[in-house]
């Protein structure tokens, strides 16, 4: 039976490269040691089944953030950029239709400053935090009388929010990049974060990111499908992001199986243009082979940004087919 | 054809031989020693509806201790040593509309004597024998196991099971034979072994296990297999710690009858992938299968007097199973038949919670993101994550929310993508239980009754920007 295969490509390029200094006002020297000696406090406040690697890696962050702050304030003593042009970002306008006893606001401001307050450069120019999501974990327990008697009264209870918050630069979302902070509803402290899956400032590369052109890159997909991939290939969206995929759809629109997945990364001396050739060498190689082997022709592009990718690779690589049947 | 047929029977052997397994299959059975055991005097009786009943021994040379036991809610209702008359016992009490058995040993081990039962002022045995051994079985947790074996020729034995607090906890007559067995409800402490009758005297060895693996039932819907097993949540949970068989196709009749015994009730945890609806869900071969009918469900060993299956935990991953019907009133839970209930005529209506701990599952849909958007459909994740965080030593609810917390950050992970609702996980529980993880599955059950017989209910809701 022929089959209709049709190449959805999504071209997501995100580039790197060194991070930026940044200057401090002497007027927010004090408030930054404040910050620190709170963080200090805040740590030993968090639960003690945190990982010690864990606040291992934050107080390493607070020592660099020392020295850094330090070698800036001794190199540009009139420096007049203060923090607070690295406000967070908490749209009050998106809070419409939340339900009065929930103190969504209060938890989505508090997870943000937090991660404000814990990672020192966790903002450069042109960044902005966004918060994902928020969740707030709620319910109510019966209560009884002197007799042992279950009342009629629900008294509900916010228990904790879980603030998910994303990273953008001009605008872009800094993909595979969030902080996941937990929130006592009562107290609006910080009971429990994971820093795990955020990207550091130093790993994206703005101005590469400045200089892309989607139509370059639209152009540059076009050029290298030939004639018969043209019959069954629709360039449906190319956008920036630091990641490429695609899927092989049937006819009905049906998503098959990912055609492949891979994170892109930028060397300094490569032109987003070559890059992009050389992903689009591992699409061809995949919309080639119908038993889709996920192998990549070019070695380039199997490189991975972290083991997240390397552990999604090889998945895709390894297909459970009877699994695919069945769903 | 023949040979056909003999390996069709090998293999349906084999697969009732490996599905029917018991919460005790892999743990180790200790003698406690043989015993002689002597008739431990019973009378059954019901009321219609509900009135005070007087229950009283006279005229014996011994000295009777009595308790008064509610099949019908699986607990005793009272007991007492020497209310009556010298060493007599006595008991008034208002009884519920419900059928039940008074018990009547003698103080002392194995003190055999006759005695007199009244009911209401009216002689219901006459010089009835009663007797049994006292055996003290030390400190012990609750879903300890007890059994009577290698019963002398002619010997029927008949045996109660006390608490630390001397409270009737449980009884059986035979079970497998004319041995009995009899399953803690909580730590036990007392053993009384009796006999059937005044014929039926004789030795017999007592045995106990305890129940020291926890157990798992993994079942799947029609479309759900490769969800619960094969980079799931079968696969991801710690099999060298965990006794389970396989992951099965769900079916209507493992949770009802005496089947759900080896099934539902036969292990601590059920995790079932499946579609669901309020209070339901579909088994694998599309049949209905009504969770909190509450006849037609399991709830746990206080369906039954010995206490022979106990399911504590059951997590749904299934649509709208674990509803909350209303946030501002409690009259759900009845209605829908999670919470026994007492009715207007004193009877009761039992719920699902019998027994069970925790349970979770979602609120609303839950909603399954497909390859289309990740390399595998995001409740393969769930699945897998719930499972970890069990392993990890997490409450049920904690393992159940976090596992969708995490499942939905994978999404978000792979394509930063705004309203990706994978749906509000939910959960019903008694109260003091509702922190529990799986390593306390062995505290005490509570029923309707108990003071801590009280319910509550958790959900998460969440808002994208």
């Amino acid at each position: 039976m022929k089959q209709i295969v049709i190449v959805l490509l999504m071209v997501m390029v995100a580039v790197s490269a060194n991070a930026f200094d940044i200057s401090y006002s002497k007027d927010i020297e004090n408030e930054l040691e404040k910050v620190v000696a709170e963080n200090d406090a805040l740590l030993k406040k968090i639960d003690a089944k945190l990982l010690k690697e864990d606040k291992n890696t934050i107080l390493e962050k607070q020592e660099k953030y020392k020295k850094d702050k330090n070698r800036v304030m001794n190199k540009y003593p009139e420096a007049e950029e203060v923090l607070a042009d690295k406000i967070v970002y908490v749209d009050n306008r998106k809070l419409k239709g939340i339900k009065g006893r929930k103190n969504v606001a209060g938890a989505r401001y508090a997870a943000s400053d937090f991660i404000r307050t814990i990672i020192p450069d966790v903002l450069g120019e042109g960044e902005d935090l966004k918060v994902l999501y928020v969740r707030e974990d709620y319910g109510a327990d019966q209560e009884k009388d002197d007799d042992g008697n279950i009342l009629e009264n629900v008294d509900i209870k916010t228990y904790s929010y879980s603030v998910r918050i994303g990273r953008t630069l001009y605008g872009q979302p800094v993909f595979d990049s969030f902080a996941s902070v937990d929130i006592d509803a009562d107290t609006n402290e910080v009971i429990s974060f994971d820093l795990n899956n955020w990207k550091p400032v130093g790993a994206i590369d703005e101005t590469a990111l400045k200089t892309l052109k989607k139509d370059m890159l639209k152009k540059t997909i076009d050029k290298r499908l030939d004639a018969q991939q043209k019959e069954h290939a629709n360039v449906r969206h190319v956008d920036v992001k630091n990641v490429i995929m695609g899927w092989v759809f049937d006819e009905t629109g049906d998503a098959l199986e990912p055609a492949f997945v891979h994170y892109g990364t930028v060397d300094e001396e490569e032109t987003s243009g070559e890059i992009l050739e050389k992903k689009y060498s591992f699409l061809e190689m995949m919309e080639g082979s119908t038993g889709n082997t996920g192998k990549p022709l070019d070695e380039k592009a199997q490189m991975l940004s972290d083991d997240e990718t390397a552990t999604t690779s090889a998945e895709s690589e390894n297909p459970d087919k009877s699994i695919i049947k069945e769903e | 054809m023949h040979k056909f047929i003999v390996t069709l029977s090998l293999l349906i052997l084999c697969l009732s031989g490996a599905m029917a397994w018991d919460r005790y299959t892999n743990d180790t059975e200790y003698l406690i020693g043989t015993y002689a055991f002597q008739k431990i005097m019973r009378y059954s009786f019901s009321v219609a509806s509900t009135s005070t009943v007087t229950l009283e021994t006279m005229n014996t040379t011994g000295d009777t201790y009595m308790y008064l036991w509610s099949n019908t809610e699986c607990r005793q209702v009272a007991r007492n040593d020497d209310g009556g008359v010298g060493l007599c016992s006595k008991i008034t009490a208002s009884l519920r509309p419900g059928s039940y058995i008074v018990f009547v040993r003698s103080y002392s081990s194995n003190a055999a004597a006759n005695c007199d039962l009244y009911k209401n002022g009216v002689k219901v045995i006459n010089q009835g024998r009663y007797s049994g051994y006292k055996l003290y079985v030390g400190t012990k947790n609750a879903e300890t196991r007890f059994r009577t074996t290698d019963l002398s020729a002619g010997s029927n034995t008949y045996c109660l099971l006390l608490n630390s607090s001397a409270n009737l906890i449980g009884y059986n007559d035979n079970y497998g034979g004319l041995g009995s067995m009899v399953v803690a409800a909580e730590k036990p402490s007392y053993f009384i072994i009796g006999a059937y009758s005044d014929t039926t005297e004789g030795t017999c060895k007592v045995r106990y296990t305890a129940d020291n693996n926890l157990e798992y039932l993994a079942l799947c819907g029609n479309e759900t297999r490769h969800a619960v097993s094969g980079n799931s949540f079968d696969d991801h949970f710690d099999s060298g710690s965990y006794y389970y068989g396989s992951v099965l196709a769900s079916r209507e009749w493992m949770f009802r009858g005496s089947n759900r015994m080896s099934y539902a009730d036969g292990v601590d945890l059920v995790y079932i992938h499946a579609h669901g609806g309020w209070g339901s869900f579909t088994s694998e071969d599309e049949v209905g299968v009504d969770f909190t009918h509450p006849e037609g469900s399991a709830g746990g060993g206080h369906r039954t007097n010995y206490k022979s299956g106990d399911l504590e935990y059951i997590a749904f991953m299934t649509c709208q199973t674990v509803r909350i019907e209303s946030e501002t009133t409690w009259g759900w839970l009845q209605t829908r038949g999670w919470q026994s209930k007492y009715n207007s005529d004193g009877s009761i209506t039992k719920g699902f919670f019998d027994g069970i701990h925790v349970v979770v599952g979602y609120h609303s849909n839950h909603h399954n993101v497909s390859r289309a958007f990740l390399d595998h459909a995001s409740y393969w994740y769930e699945a897998k994550y719930f499972a970890n965080n069990l392993d990890g030593g997490q409450s049920i609810w904690n393992a159940w929310k976090n596992a969708n917390k995490s499942a939905t950050d994978k999404t978000q992970h792979w394509l930063w993508c705004p309203n990706v609702d994978l749906g509000e996980t939910s959960s019903i529980y008694i109260v003091p239980q509702a922190n529990e993880s799986l390593a306390q599955s062995h505290s005490t059950d509570y029923k309707l009754g108990d003071s801590n017989y009280y319910f509550g209910w958790r959900k998460s809701h969440y808002w994208y920007d």
